[in-house]
């Protein structure tokens, strides 16, 4: 409540209670200890940077997790809701030959992934149906270096290296053996059962 | 000197072996060390000696995460050898006194490039080996092929990389347009020797039709 004086205003003493309230919110603001607030989440931010770094390193150089999705490898792996073991390690030493599903990028949109088998891996003759499906025709081709050609095990149902030729193996960015999900196909990929 | 007491000692090494720290050890010794001598001494010596070494070693296992967490998603550091990209870089056959450069890996992210920006990718017939090159074709361009007059098309998914130092690159004219998921980063500046820190900039070479 303002006092009229002829039309000048004089402030009033902080004796209201809204006033008061004020100040004692503003010393409570002072009392709280920023300081040591700010340096335990600097710490616990510290920590939790420390966490995603080593979590990255983990699954990018030493062991993942796939989720393959499609039809192309159907009956080794379903069409959706498989989880797979991804070992990181085989590829950039070098382990990989024929026989294996391994995690690519696709060479038509490299933010794609795919998963097919290594049918064959450079300097091989791999000899694959041109139209499958349709004719009986097939084909011979002598894998060049540095290359792998690669094929999805549903051959009716795959875009591979029949479509875009043998991929470079730079291209391949993991191996994948273990599967982990569903519980009733939890093992090997290739599992005979 | 006295010998001290048995059972005293023992105390002395238990309660120093459960502190464990550089700080406990030497506030805990220096109260006792008058009546304990060399005992107590060995005893600092060696917990402290471990404690440090665990410190080392823990701050070296973090500070190598962390590095390699940023060389794989933001940004590295490669040294240049070959002399593909000369003058842009120029490499001695001592990688000390070649040029070192900033990649970023930013641009993985989307594989979102432009024409003329230098990359650095695996080579398609070599996965251990890394070039660096100017891109000069981005994927679904027509490109003309320098020699010949020929034609072709740079298909999806794919660029034509060529180096600058046209007499003594191993490029796409040799092996064809490289799939896009071979590339490593983008070379953004140099930053050795001194004479040539700077950007690298995105450049057309002077003699070729630029694609519309």
């Amino acid at each position: 409540m303002i006092p009229k004086t002829k039309g000048k205003i004089i402030p009033i003493e902080p004796s209201s209670p809204s006033a008061a309230a004020m100040s004692r919110f503003v010393r409570r603001l002072a009392g709280i200890p920023w300081r040591q607030i700010a340096g335990e989440a600097s710490s616990v931010g510290l920590l939790m940077a420390q966490g995603l770094c080593a979590v990255h390193v983990v699954s990018e150089h030493v062991l993942g997790v796939a989720f393959p999705r499609g039809p192309s490898m159907l009956p080794a792996l379903n069409m959706a809701g498989d989880v797979l073991l991804t070992d990181k390690v085989s590829p950039r030493r070098g382990w990989v030959g024929p026989g294996d599903v391994v995690l690519l990028l696709s060479p038509e949109d490299p933010r794609k992934i795919v998963a097919k088998r290594v049918l064959g891996m450079e300097g091989d003759e791999v000899t694959y149906p041109v139209d499958a499906g349709n004719s009986d025709a097939t084909k011979t081709v002598v894998v060049p270096q540095g290359h792998i050609w690669v094929q999805g095990d549903n051959i009716y149902s795959s875009n591979d290296s029949r479509q875009f030729g043998p991929v470079p193996y730079g291209l391949v960015k993991g191996k994948m053996s273990y599967r982990i999900w569903p519980p009733s196909r939890i093992g090997s990929i290739d599992s005979k059962e | 000197p006295r010998r001290p007491p048995r059972n005293r000692s023992k105390a002395l090494v238990a309660s120093l072996r459960l502190h464990g720290t550089e700080e406990d050890c030497s506030c805990f010794c220096t109260s006792e060390v008058q009546i304990l001598p060399v005992c107590s001494d060995r005893i600092v010596l060696i917990m402290g000696a471990r404690s440090q070494l665990w410190s080392i070693a823990k701050m070296s296992v973090t500070g190598g995460v962390i590095g390699v967490t940023i060389s794989d998603r933001y940004v590295t550091v490669v040294a240049i050898k070959g002399h593909s990209m000369h003058p842009t870089m120029t490499a001695t056959d001592s990688a000390l006194r070649g040029d070192i450069v900033l990649a970023e890996k930013a641009c993985l992210d989307q594989y979102k490039f432009s024409r003329g920006d230098v990359i650095l990718f695996k080579c398609p017939s070599n996965h251990k080996e890394v070039f660096v090159k100017r891109l000069i074709g981005l994927p679904g361009e027509w490109i003309q092929l320098p020699a010949s007059s020929e034609i072709i098309k740079v298909p999806q998914g794919h660029c034509w990389v060529e180096g600058d130092n046209a007499a003594r690159s191993w490029d796409s004219r040799s092996f064809g347009p490289i799939p896009l998921g071979l590339i490593n980063g983008r070379v953004t500046h140099i930053i050795w020797p001194p004479s040539k820190i700077g950007r690298v900039e995105r450049k057309w070479p002077e003699d070729r039709i630029p694609p519309f």
